[in-house]
């Protein structure tokens, strides 16, 4: 087996430039629902926040305390909501035959391709506010780490569903072969 | 050899008893040493008669417990389904089986103690996310070896079955197998060397915690606390001149030196001592250290990322050292890093030879782009100015003049190092390789096979994009090799090792 494979990689110069070539595809975006979903959970951040200064002025903490404090969560917040604004339009992922690839990042755009044949188990999970926006994650699982894992955000339910059955056969078509 | 052996369920060696005893001992005597100081500090007064009887009582309660833990501690080899079978438990009976093909590795390993007693440790090493540890810990030496090589060779046999390798062929291969090809045993002197080679900063550094540990420690207790201020009041009252103080604390950074290479050669060689490197036709097999003396062998198919670490003085000597980052299982993913010190050069070769049968490849050759330079510069630079000037500002410690030159110093010697390490750096590539060479003084080459990816990273932080360069990363099952501020032909590259990747049909472990 590992002769056939070896002779047919003579001519390496010719193979490299004919290798299809995974910048050139066209991404699927996630559900604009992500981006809500991220608004939530700043929210819920901020809301802690302001029940917590709330308490801290009802108890009379020392006012320098609100001076270093105000500025830092209204900082945090703030780039959190412009970061989730601008993340929304980044991801992006993609199915070819024989891998999955998922790209995300505006400061840093990383973009990690999973080949089918190296997949160990595929799920979907779904969180508190996921369930009542409608949105689910699909996750991807090597061996190679968390960097080589892969979680796809902001997916319709049944489209995270089929993405995992469809990811799960070529997982099990590869693995026969 | 007697196909059935271990069939019948049997027991670890009757010396096993006083082991298990003795570590049990030494565990609660860990716990307990609290009550052994006090008797020793104050004699034997009446409270300290009672800790007596109690720590008689819990001696004779971890005997009992020895005891039942040895005759309940059973193991044998079932060839009808083909699993080893392990049963074991003081009160409660716990059943362990494992399938043959569910092993991947039997190896000994030997701690001072059973080493004393002459008994070996048989682990099994087994894949599976439910990982259940398997420590056979008393066993004679024959009995150990027979194991071993019984349970290798069933789990061989079965995994070979699985993945339809012809009958001849694996016959002929266990005859090879006998056969071994070649063995190093690192010598005393080339010990030494090591020793006195290595990075001494990792010894500084145990010498500093361990200094800390102490100082701590001591201030706990209220007599200890006496002593430290003692020795500090000794200090100030002695030495405080300006000069002196330099003196002292030339002195002190002196003996750390010292003592850090003391430690550093010290734990080399704990660590490695007694090294023996056996190349069998498909295995390597590993056996070193003083304290435990671990086994372990290794199939080309499990190692997943290579470097070679070696320094100037290092080459000269011709000591090279090999890292070898193993997949010990595919679901649990305990990375596993297995380093061997104190080859020369032809040893390199050897092992390269043996694990990957690599021929002369040709390497296309990608530098870094000279941003790449200037990222270290600012990072090793920046730092050092902004907290030296920050400093001197509020604190008014030295005039400016000795700032600036002190800053020009330091930074001329870094430019000198950093650009050194521009000119050393490349990643290589060929049609069945990724090399990466790194380093002025610790010089390394990581190296993996395209085969054995998992997947791959390509980042590019905004400021690269008018450039057109991209940060890689290569995920393998023991480690990431990752690379900067690479030219848009990487891309290629990168499609090119997903073609392997996705080409290959050889197990990737």
């Amino acid at each position: 087996m590992d002769s056939i494979e070896n002779s047919a990689f003579t001519n390496r110069a010719i193979a490299i430039e004919e290798l299809p070539a995974y910048e050139e595809l066209s991404f699927n975006s996630v559900s604009i629902k992500q981006r809500t979903k991220g608004f939530i959970q700043v929210s819920i951040f901020l809301f802690i926040c302001l029940i917590g200064l709330g308490f801290g002025f009802y108890f009379e903490m020392p006012e320098i305390l609100f001076y270093i404090a105000i500025p830092i969560i209204s900082f945090i917040s703030l780039f959190s909501y412009i970061n989730i604004f601008l993340l929304q339009k980044t991801y992006g992922y993609a199915l070819r035959e024989k891998d999955i690839i998922y790209k995300r990042g505006y400061i840093t755009q990383k973009t990690t391709i999973v080949p089918f044949n190296r997949i160990q188990h595929v799920s979907t999970s779904r969180g508190f506010i996921d369930k009542i926006l409608g949105i689910a994650n699909l996750k991807i699982f090597t061996a190679g780490g968390h960097g080589s894992d892969i979680k796809i955000p902001g997916l319709m339910p049944d489209l995270a569903q089929k993405l995992k059955e469809a990811v799960a056969k070529k997982v099990s078509l590869e693995d026969e072969q | 050899m007697n196909n059935k052996a271990f069939e019948i369920p049997q027991r670890q060696s009757t010396i096993g008893v006083l082991f298990i005893f003795l570590t049990t001992l030494y565990k609660i005597a860990r716990g307990l040493w609290i009550f052994f100081a006090y008797i020793l500090f104050k004699g034997v007064t009446k409270e300290g008669v009672y800790i007596l009887w109690g720590l008689l009582f819990v001696a004779i309660l971890s005997l009992l417990f020895s005891i039942l833990n040895y005759r309940n501690f059973k193991f044998h080899i079932n060839y009808k389904s083909k699993e080893f079978v392990l049963e074991k438990g003081v009160l409660s009976t716990e059943l362990i089986n494992i399938p043959f093909d569910k092993i991947q590795q039997v190896y000994f390993k030997r701690s001072l103690l059973q080493q004393i007693i002459n008994v070996y440790s048989v682990v099994v090493d087994t894949a599976g996310s439910s990982k259940k540890e398997i420590n056979i810990k008393a066993l004679s030496r024959e009995k150990a070896n027979s194991l071993r090589e019984i349970l290798m060779e069933l789990a061989e046999a079965e995994t070979e079955e699985n993945q339809f390798i012809s009958e001849e062929k694996e016959a002929t291969a266990k005859e090879e197998r006998k056969s071994v090809s070649w063995t190093y045993k690192l010598t005393l002197s080339s010990l030494i060397k090591i020793g006195l080679t290595s990075n001494y900063i990792r010894g500084i550094w145990l010498l500093l915690i361990f200094l800390t540990t102490i100082q701590n420690e001591l201030n706990s207790l209220p007599e200890g606390k006496i002593y430290v201020d003692k020795a500090f009041d000794y200090l100030e009252n002695n030495f405080s001149e300006i000069l002196q103080i330099y003196a002292v604390l030339f002195f002190f950074l002196l003996v750390m030196f010292v003592l850090g290479i003391f430690i550093t050669f010290v734990e080399v060689f704990i660590k490695y001592y007694g090294l023996e490197l056996t190349q069998t036709h498909d295995t390597l097999d590993l056996q070193m250290g003083l304290k435990t003396n671990t086994r372990t062998s290794l199939k080309p198919k499990r190692v997943q990322l290579l470097k070679e670490n070696t320094n100037p003085i290092q080459k000269y000597l011709n000591l090279y050292e090999v890292q070898l980052s193993v997949a010990s299982s595919e679901d649990t993913l305990n990375k596993n890093t297995i380093k061997i010190p104190g080859l020369r050069k032809e040893h390199l070769h050897k092992i390269n030879y043996f694990l990957y049968k690599k021929e002369e490849e040709n390497f296309t050759i990608y530098k870094p782009n000279i941003i790449w330079l200037f990222r270290n510069l600012y990072l090793t630079i920046l730092p050092v100015f902004v907290i030296l000037i920050g400093v001197n500002y509020f604190f008014e410690w030295l005039n400016w003049w000795n700032i600036a030159s002190i800053l020009m110093f330091y930074g001329i010697l870094v430019g000198i190092f950093q650009y050194l390490a521009y000119n050393k750096t490349s990643l290589r590539i060929s049609a069945n390789f990724i090399e990466k060479k790194s380093g002025v003084w610790n010089q390394t080459i990581e190296r993996l096979e395209l085969y054995k990816l998992q997947s791959v990273t390509v980042k590019q932080p905004f400021w690269y994009k008018k450039r057109d360069l991209y940060n890689v990363v290569f995920h393998t099952a023991g480690g990431d090799l990752a690379y900067r501020a690479l030219p848009a032909e990487i891309l290629k590259e990168m499609n090119y090792s997903l073609y392997k990747i996705e080409t290959s049909t050889k197990a990737w472990m």
